[in-house]
């Protein structure tokens, strides 16, 4: 989730004559790295699939079929409509590329919404679902021999991520510390000494219980 | 006795993934109508299934092959290269429902191990006998529409292995012989091994509300924040008296993970996970869970808490007919 807002905040960043080039290299190299999945989006009907984050300015496109799987950002000129569309944020999209998710439950809560051929969004996510992909690892890979430079950036991002979220997160509580309700002193200690009442008479009741068992004499006996 | 865990896998990773997690045994099916669980991207080619097989036995798994729907008039082909294939893969053991193709594997392979679909809708001692008797099945995988005192009963009088759903979809309680979807999209979701084929199911945005149709019927509305149900016709909204409600079931799921001491007591073999159709993260959860569940039962520790709800249809759950009073 944390990694995913930290791409969000990037991706939003990116303009997409910039975000395209880039998306092309990675479509590169997941074909590459996952000649299985090239293989199972080849062997099906061809179609075209967008994609659109809730969270981010970009949308983007899947089209296979015919031994082919293409990724691509889609710009203003890409005809509507595709064979079918899938909505969400981009942690809910990295979670279900990735495998870590259950689309059937994001589907159940509405996280995930999907319109156009049901087919066609079934055999996606099927696919998707046959291969272990992580995107981190194929991101970096898509740098060629900068590959292990850019994981170390990679990490050092994420922790400077993590790192922010809590600064930021610190921040808002400090920034917003003078709007918190103020304490009504009186009347917690009212209610403490309510509380406090009560359970001296319960205890007291207990007690005058606890006497009269023993002061009871026992059963069977002379 | 201990109770086996029996997982669905829809895919070669989903397979590798159930064993992780702890599965017994896997079940899984080809790419064709001869599951009953044929959708586009689904399910394994000999050769993938041959390698699950290896992945499984590897670890002292075992795998079974569902071919588990209904020959069409005059092209039994498909299922008996199913089951021809499945014997060329090494499973453990086929899980048929058609009495045509339960023949075929006994006189083709008669050391193919069978077990008896829940397609098969053998739910009472004169069926499941007729069919130990007749294809020596080993195990019945019984229909949920029975109560644990029932499914104790059967145990007792067929004395065979049974196997019992322990997650999962729940169904109109007429399992291999419901054709509802059939009058909306024309398909038999017997032999074509789909109640809601993909081809026929279309979501639509109307406004803040999702539609969802089957064969051009609207079966539901969901508003935005309200749970969702597979576009089956069980599990449609229909209306009635002026007023919009689940007729026939409500989206929810099954789930005996806190009865698993009753249905081990009850002489039941072996507890089945529904969903092959669900990705490899529903795979991993539901299979830890109940591996650890299992595992807390038989060292005799407090029960697992369940935490499955996320990925139950609808976000509810219930125990089904092991628990209704109705009969």
């Amino acid at each position: 989730m944390q990694r995913a807002a930290a791409y969000a905040a990037a991706l939003s960043l990116i303009p997409t004559p910039v975000l395209a080039p880039m998306v092309r290299v990675l479509n590169r190299t997941l074909r590459r790295r996952h000649p299985g999945l090239v293989k199972e989006f080849g062997r099906l009907d061809p179609a075209v699939v967008y994609i659109t984050l809730t969270d981010v300015p970009h949308r983007f496109k899947i089209a296979y079929g015919n031994g082919r799987m293409d990724v691509a950002v889609l710009t203003g000129t890409d005809p509507p409509p595709p064979d079918a569309a899938m909505r969400g944020s981009l942690a809910t999209m990295i979670d279900l590329l990735e495998g870590r998710i259950d689309s059937d439950a994001m589907f159940f809560t509405r996280d995930l919404q999907v319109t156009g051929s049901t087919a066609v969004s079934v055999a996606v996510r099927n696919t998707l679902d046959r291969e272990v992909i992580d995107l981190r690892d194929d991101i970096a890979a898509a740098f060629g021999p900068f590959e292990r430079p850019v994981r170390r950036i990679g990490r050092r991002l994420d922790g400077i991520a993590g790192w922010a979220r809590r600064q930021a997160i610190a921040f808002h509580r400090t920034l917003h510390a003078e709007d918190a309700p103020p304490r009504d002193l009186a009347a917690e200690t009212d209610a403490l000494r309510q509380e406090v009442t009560a359970l001296t008479a319960r205890l007291a009741k207990l007690d005058v219980r606890q006497q009269k068992r023993a002061d009871r004499p026992a059963v069977g006996a002379a | 006795m201990i109770l086996e865990l029996v997982c669905p896998a829809g895919t070669p990773a989903a397979l590798r993934a159930a064993i992780d997690a702890g599965a017994d045994t896997v079940y899984c099916g080809f790419r064709d109508c001869t599951n009953a669980r044929n959708y586009p991207g689904l399910n394994f080619d000999t050769a993938e299934m041959a390698e699950g097989v290896r992945y499984a036995h590897e670890r002292g798994r075992k795998v079974l092959a569902a071919v588990n729907t209904f020959p069409r008039a005059g092209d039994p082909e498909p299922w008996h290269r199913a089951i021809d294939n499945a014997r060329v893969a090494g499973v453990d053991a086929v899980i048929l429902a058609d009495i045509g193709v339960l023949d075929y594997a006994q006189r083709k392979h008669p050391d193919l191990r069978r077990h008896l679909s829940v397609q098969a809708s053998a739910s009472n001692e004169l069926s499941i006998n007729w069919f130990r008797d007749r294809f020596d099945i080993k195990r019945v995988v019984l229909p949920r529409v029975l109560s644990v005192e029932q499914v104790a009963a059967l145990v007792r009088r067929t004395g065979l292995e049974s196997e019992v759903f322990a997650f999962g979809s729940v169904g109109p309680m007429s399992e291999g012989r419901c054709f509802l979807s059939s009058y909306m999209t024309g398909l038999s979701p017997t032999s074509e091994g789909a109640c809601a084929p993909a081809s026929h199911v279309v979501y639509k945005e109307a406004g803040d509300q999702t539609l969802s149709q089957l064969g051009g019927v609207t079966l539901n509305r969901f508003g935005k924040g309200e749970p969702a149900a597979y576009p089956t016709p069980c599990k449609g909204r229909y209306v009635t008296h002026g007023r919009a409600s689940y007729l026939f079931e409500e989206p929810v799921a099954l789930n005996a993970i806190d009865i698993l001491e009753e249905l081990r007591d009850a002489g039941v073999t072996a507890l089945k996970i529904e969903g092959r159709q669900r990705s490899r993260a529903y795979v991993q959860e539901v299979v830890g869970t109940f591996r650890k569940a299992l595992d807390a039962m038989e060292r005799g520790e407090a029960a697992v808490a369940n935490q499955l709800a996320a990925v139950a249809e609808g976000g509810k759950e219930t125990h089904g007919a092991y628990k209704k009073g109705w009969r």
